[in-house]
């Protein structure tokens, strides 16, 4: 039989101090329990928000959905910070305390008892002593050495596994190994039909279409869909209209035999070129004689009316006008040396966007979107003058189909293949999907010998091979020798079906 | 505080002297007598139920020695009659020479009464006892006599003879505070119990405590402090015997009739209290309800035909009803 001498009790002291130490004690109790369970929650927190981040990335992968990826990571952030804010804030009551320090340090309800029965003083007259005695050893335990923080093992081998996969996921090469077999499984499944190349059977010698399946790795998309936004921002819709604004300018200067140079150089967008034409005329104009000045004054009065919708552009040609009409010559010469400056400022700000429109293009065609580009801009004009580019192979990007032939493509009326750019069929990550099928400059599309379709992932194919010679369709690397559906119809009237099938 | 203080510190040392007194005449048999002892300063009846010649009657009288307390031991017989235990009226002559009616006190009126094999006697004899252990009088021809406190019965019984025997009725069981079994001793125990009745000198229990020391001690352990939480562990486990309850486990819905009554739950309490002064406590704890269960409770539990053809004890369905019983912010029974 256990015993203790009650000589050891502390027998004095005031009820009402002995209850304010031993709730005092209780208080520390609390806070001590209040930390072991945050402490102990962190874990399950961590492997909670972890594991719905990881289903976030499948999920988002299978339903081909960034809404679907950012809102189960969403959920699982919001479950493990709810987890850890309500473990938090729930602070234990000073029994149920007085009770869990009873239990793990043997105390016999010591501590409880004291606790619960402090208010009724009177109810026993043994309470007194109890309290006091429950005060005494109250104040002689230390929380942290008698409620150590928890360490929850299998939390803690949940959110390490959850991290090691997330990391794993993140870092391994998304076109090959476990990361693209993952992705394949989980990629959306395509509605199959039953078209065939050419509309003909297998037994025929055509080939079956395989379901066409997004080959775009998830997350290579994802940033290509920022990457475009981000583009998207930053670009300048002004610019397209002062590039036309130049190029009708250019127009009117080419009337004129003093600024023809110049007018050319400008309709060229050879605006360094077009400037220097333009000082270069300045300082000549006292040796014009009167139908070079006339000429002139109608080719600068038309410019200023053609740039009328910019104001200072206007105003710059019309001051030179003037000025020329009154034989100011100094006056006019400054304001053509402003035009030309004008120019070179514009030449800077076009060149960019140039750059910025074409990446906006690639990206589109990559992503399979048509039609974005921004208010004012007309998709195919960015491509049919870029330099170098002939304005007639445009009429399809025009129309903002022309870059429907990216495996992105799917579900997409496509645009005639003929009159197709090169670049339009590379996507934005330079990979050749359809390669050129180039007719003759004046041979119908109908004198085409077909030739032969060859699928292939490693096939070196020059990016610009005629039509008759030879005809390729390479898949893109991360996926098999695949066709997207789309493009099925169109392959089987440009191309012969490959050997052997 | 400081008169408590002294009075629980006296309560501890007679009660520690008590034990010790008896163990020095009583070899082995710690645990019945610590529940000997904490009937007794509970206010309770005791019945200690075991085979013959264990010294069950010994242990009854060395408690008695030990105490200052008047002890009378009525042996139980077939024949024994009512009157032979509550007394009876006579007729006697008064020194006038007229004659009147006398109440000449029967056994029953002692501090300590040793029901020898009570369950010899008939129930009719039994029930004698009924008054007397619950309100402590004895009512003979309309007139109420009291019986002297403090009063303890502590009976004793065979549980294997059944030829002549007369099971105590449900009413006289529930009337004792705990039935305590005895089994045989330990090896060692039986070594030293030979030893020491086989010699010429009998050791004698000395006396620690007298009959008013007694009642201070019972009035104590009835102001020691118990938690609500500890008081619902009681009625948990007390509900959990009651086989038409809610909570009740499958065991009992299966084996037991009858459950343990609310003095069983009393008996749970009050014991909890002695146990937490013998253990140097001033509160009862969920351990003092939980060694307190079986002793309580087992003579009130009242087992179906299933559980004796399975050979089912009260203290099987005891054991697991407190295993399954968890107290609250507890680790388990």
């Amino acid at each position: 039989m256990a015993t203790q001498d009650f000589a050891e009790r502390p027998g004095s002291g005031s009820l009402e101090q002995a209850r304010a130490e031993l709730l005092h004690s209780v208080d520390r109790f609390r806070r001590r329990i209040r930390t072991a369970g945050t402490a102990r929650m962190i874990p399950r927190a961590a492997a909670v928000a972890l594991w719905a981040a990881l289903a976030g990335e499948l999920f988002g992968l299978r339903f081909d959905s960034t809404a679907a990826r950012s809102g189960i990571i969403a959920v699982g952030v919001v479950i493990g910070v709810a987890l850890l804010s309500h473990s938090f804030m729930r602070r234990p009551s000073p029994l149920s305390a007085a009770l869990e320090f009873d239990v793990r340090l043997g105390l016999k309800e010591r501590l409880s008892t004291a606790v619960e029965l402090a208010d009724s003083p009177g109810k026993f007259l043994l309470l007194p002593s109890q309290i006091a005695d429950a005060a005494r050893r109250a104040a002689a335990i230390e929380p942290s050495q008698a409620y150590r923080l928890p360490l929850p093992r299998l939390d803690m081998l949940a959110a390490l596994v959850a991290a090691l996969l997330l990391a794993a996921w993140h870092f391994m090469p998304s076109q090959s190994g476990i990361r693209a077999s993952v992705t394949s499984m989980l990629e959306p499944p395509v509605e199959r039909t039953d078209e065939t190349i050419g509309g003909e059977s297998s037994a025929d010698g055509t080939i079956p279409i395989e379901p066409a399946t997004d080959r775009l790795e998830r997350s290579t998309r994802d940033r290509m869909r920022d990457s475009l936004e981000q583009l998207e921002r930053i670009s300048n819709p002004e610019a397209q209209a002062l590039r036309q604004r130049l190029a009708d300018a250019a127009e009117a200067l080419m009337e004129t035999r003093v600024a023809r140079d110049a007018g050319r150089r400008l309709s060229g967008e050879d605006y360094p070129g077009a400037a220097e034409a333009l000082r270069e005329l300045s300082e000549s104009l006292d040796k014009l004689n009167s139908a070079e000045r006339q000429e002139l004054i109608e080719g600068l009065e038309d410019a200023a009316a053609a740039t009328s919708e910019d104001e200072l552009l206007s105003s710059q040609f019309s001051d030179a006008a003037l000025s020329l009409e009154n034989y100011q010559d100094r006056s006019a010469a400054e304001s053509i040396q402003q035009i030309a400056q004008r120019i070179e400022e514009a030449e800077a700000m076009l060149e960019s966007e140039q750059v910025l429109q074409s990446r906006i293009e690639q990206l589109q065609r990559a992503l399979g979107i048509g039609g974005t580009e921004p208010a004012g801009q007309e998709s195919g004009g960015q491509t049919s003058q870029t330099k170098g580019s002939s304005g007639g192979e445009d009429s399809a990007s025009e129309d903002g189909q022309g870059t429907g032939l990216t495996s992105g493509a799917q579900g997409r009326e496509l645009g005639d293949l003929e009159d197709m750019g090169a670049e339009t069929r590379l996507d934005a990550l330079g990979n050749l999907e359809v390669v050129e099928l180039e007719a003759g400059q004046d041979a119908p599309t109908e004198s085409f010998e077909r030739p032969q379709l060859q699928l292939g992932r490693k096939m070196d194919v020059s990016l610009n091979p005629s039509a008759g010679e030879m005809g390729a369709v390479r898949a893109r690397r991360d996926s098999n020798n695949q066709i997207p559906l789309d493009a099925m119809p169109w392959i089987s009237r440009y191309f012969s079906p490959p050997e052997g099938q | 505080m400081q008169a408590l203080d002294t009075e629980v510190r006296s309560f501890q040392r007679t009660a520690r002297g008590l034990q010790e007194s008896i163990g020095r005449v009583i070899v082995g048999y710690e645990e019945q007598i610590r529940q000997v002892v904490v009937a007794m300063l509970a206010g309770g009846h005791c019945l200690i139920e075991g085979v013959p010649g264990l010294g069950k009657t010994r242990l009854v009288r060395t408690i008695a020695e030990a105490l200052d307390l008047e002890f009378s031991r009525i042996q139980f017989t077939p024949d024994l009659m009512p009157a032979d235990i509550t007394g009876t009226t006579i007729i006697h002559a008064t020194d006038t020479g007229d004659r009147a009616f006398r109440f000449e006190r029967g056994p029953v009126f002692a501090n300590i009464v040793l029901a020898d094999e009570i369950n010899r006697a008939t129930p009719k004899t039994q029930s004698a006892l009924l008054e007397a252990m619950e309100e402590q009088t004895v009512t003979i021809a309309r007139q109420t006599h009291d019986i002297q406190a403090p009063f303890f019965v502590i009976a004793t019984q065979n549980p294997i003879e059944m030829e002549g025997t007369y099971p105590l009725p449900e009413a006289q069981l529930d009337r004792f505070f705990f039935k305590i079994a005895v089994g045989y001793p330990e090896r060692e125990d039986l070594e030293l119990i030979l030893d020491r009745t086989t010699v010429g000198r009998v050791p004698k229990a000395t006396r620690v405590a007298e009959r008013t020391e007694i009642q201070s001690m019972i009035r104590l352990a009835r102001d020691v402090p118990i938690a609500g939480h500890v008081t619902r562990y009681a009625v948990d486990l007390i509900k959990a015997t009651h086989p038409d309850g809610a909570d009740a486990p499958d065991i009992t819905r299966r084996f037991v009739r009858f459950g343990a009554s609310p003095r069983a739950g009393q008996a749970l309490i009050m014991a909890g209290k002695v146990m937490a002064l013998l253990d140097g406590r001033l509160n009862v704890s969920y351990d003092d309800i939980r060694e307190a269960f079986s002793p309580a409770v087992r003579h009130r539990l009242l087992l179906n035909f299933e559980a004796e053809a399975d050979g089912l004890t009260a203290d099987n369905i005891l054991n697991e009803i407190a295993m399954k019983t968890r107290p609250e912010g507890g680790p388990g029974g």
